[in-house]
């Protein structure tokens, strides 16, 4: 599909939200975005093995499943690369850059099973991108889950010390207020003319 | 050695079911994705002699019964709505009116909003363009003749400037052997 | 005795609104009856296939790559589902989208596999698959259900609601928000009801 990037970027970013608007990735969202700090975390190594994930899987799918006719191993094969990658990425970033590691470590193995990477990953081969795009794409992507998770890791640490009835407390707070921010998002509909 | 055996086994078989799989409902997949463009022919020229493909998979000029000129096109064009591409069919005739028009459903890829840019599909809509040309197909407020559907503005737009640029598009193919 | 693998799905272990786990389909697919019945059944035919599977070749699968297998053994059935639908019911493929490979990642799949059906038998890991096969379903199709009558004034594309509403109906529940607070309703309801500690 021919659409130029920065429409591309904007989409990913923030009218298709991933996390709001496109409602893929929701359990580490709610899980992890308690606190301000571990979101940042969470958030740098999703972006981190977004683009590392599409990227490798781009190629194999391009140059590898289609000539040989064998789309139909798209979810086996992608899912396993991205968790034999994120593995490796772990291994990697544990014996070369230890400060790295500290900092986005404990995050990496919840990565594996998170649907924004694998999401992302089908995504970018449904839309028919071209690389330039399939980059874009996964960046905005990320940097949209960043984003949204630390705006309302925000408001989660504040609603700590609401006063809140005892069947609101926890989760279903927590919904109602990402109905809220997603309310929000909605009103970025065709923010320069950016969807996909 | 027992790792190899049992993870090498594992994908074997579940390699060989999903080939089966794949062979045994491709051809339904082919089906439903055909479906599309022939129903779409039908419902906007009912009697034709037949048709020529001119550009591939977006243009067909439609030949008279006794297949000796050419009474029309139909062309595929799509433009960006709400929630995405919308789809469409769109049929003119050798005066450049639009005859027809054919607007993918959700099944086939539509992804507007039901009970707002959904309507786009509605009769009440669709008939606004017959017999309209070029330059008539433009929203009331941009100072065409087409009445958009309240709060889908976007969605209805999307409709007409999918339909012009496809006739700017191939109307040169009207002419064309 | 046994069936309370199956029962325990239904209510006090539901993945979805006990558990929280399995949000993403449960949202995004649940904007009508039909398409989350859908979903429903699709997400369920891969969790009791892959539990049966996982659990009758649990002997043989080394512990270190057990991860790994399950993957391969879900995401084969995922991968059928996925073309099944395609070929039979375009309809709802087009709708279900991303989501349907993207029933590899539920976590309510993996979760069973690793936790249940790696150490129990395979009739009773046929049950706690179905068991909570239905508690999934249940949820997103009471959620698919109250979402299409409040947005479109419909049940299963059937007009249940008089013109008046259907004219000026609450349309936003169609979208993301309205998912997302009606889960967060639902939830408050179930806290009360069963969690009042």
């Amino acid at each position: 599909m021919n659409i130029s990037p920065a429409k591309v970027f904007f989409a990913s970013f923030l009218v298709q939200n991933i996390l709001l608007m496109r409602y893929i990735g929701l359990c580490p969202f709610f899980g992890v975005s308690t606190r301000i700090s571990t979101s940042f975390g969470m958030g740098l190594a999703v972006i981190f093995v977004m683009l590392l994930a599409t990227l490798i899987t781009y190629p194999i799918y391009h140059f590898f499943l289609v000539p040989l006719n064998l789309e139909f191993l798209r979810t086996a094969s992608f899912i396993l690369v991205i968790a034999s990658l994120v593995q490796f990425v772990e291994m990697f970033l544990k014996k070369s850059y230890r400060q790295l590691y500290n900092a986005l470590g404990i995050y990496l193995p919840l990565i594996t099973t998170n649907c924004a990477i694998l999401g992302t990953t089908f995504l970018v081969i449904d839309y028919r991108f071209h690389l330039l795009n399939t980059i874009i794409f996964a960046l905005g992507t990320g940097l949209g889950f960043m984003l949204v998770i630390i705006l309302f890791a925000a408001i989660r640490e504040k609603l700590d010390y609401a006063p809140i009835s005892h069947s609101f407390k926890g989760y279903p707070i927590a919904f109602i207020a990402a109905s809220l921010v997603s309310l929000a998002f909605l009103g970025f509909a065709n923010l320069f003319g950016a969807s996909l | 050695m027992r790792q190899i055996l049992v993870l090498t086994f594992v994908c074997v078989v579940s390699a060989l079911l999903l080939s089966y799989v794949y062979l045994f409902t491709i051809p339904k997949i082919k089906e439903h994705k055909e479906k599309f463009f022939t129903s779409a022919l039908s419902e906007i020229f009912p009697n034709i002699g037949g048709y020529k493909e001119v550009v591939k998979d977006s243009c067909y000029q439609i030949l008279s019964e006794d297949k000796t000129r050419i009474i029309g096109l139909v062309f595929r064009t799509g433009e960006k709505g709400y929630g995405g591409i919308i789809e469409m069919f769109v049929g003119i005739d050798t005066l450049e009116k639009v005859c027809g028009l054919k607007i993918a459903s959700p099944a086939e890829g539509l992804k507007e909003t039901p009970g707002l840019g959904l309507k786009i599909r509605e009769d009440k809509f669709k008939s606004q363009f017959l017999g309209k040309i070029k330059e008539q197909i433009k929203l009331k407020k941009e100072g065409g003749e087409i009445e958009a559907i309240t709060a889908a503005t976007i969605s209805s737009k999307a409709v007409c400037d999918g339909i012009r640029k496809g006739i700017e598009k191939y109307k040169k193919y009207l002419r064309e052997k | 005795m046994r069936f309370k693998y199956f029962w325990n799905g239904i209510i006090l272990e539901n993945p979805v609104l006990i558990l929280m786990i399995g949000l993403c389909p449960t949202l995004a697919t649940s904007i009508s009856a039909r398409d989350a019945l859908g979903m429903g059944i699709a997400a369920s035919f891969v969790l009791i296939f892959s539990n049966i599977f996982v659990s009758a070749i649990r002997k043989i699968v080394p512990d270190n790559i057990r991860i790994p297998v399950f993957i391969i053994i879900i995401s084969t059935f995922v991968t059928i589902v996925d073309y099944i639908l395609q070929a039979y019911e375009p309809d709802m493929y087009k709708v279900l989208g991303v989501f349907v490979p993207l029933i590899v990642v539920n976590c309510i799949i993996l979760g069973r596999a690793e936790a249940f059906a790696y150490r129990y038998g395979i009739f009773d890991s046929f049950l706690d698959g179905l068991g909570k096969s239905v508690g999934f379903t249940l949820v997103i199709f009471i959620m698919g259900t109250i979402r299409e009558i409040l947005a479109q004034g419909t049940f299963f594309g059937a007009k249940i609601m008089p013109d008046i509403y259907i004219n000026n109906s609450l349309l936003f529940m169609i979208f993301p928000p309205g998912g997302f607070l009606l889960i967060g309703i639902l939830k408050a309801i179930i806290n009360k009801l069963f969690l009042n500690k």
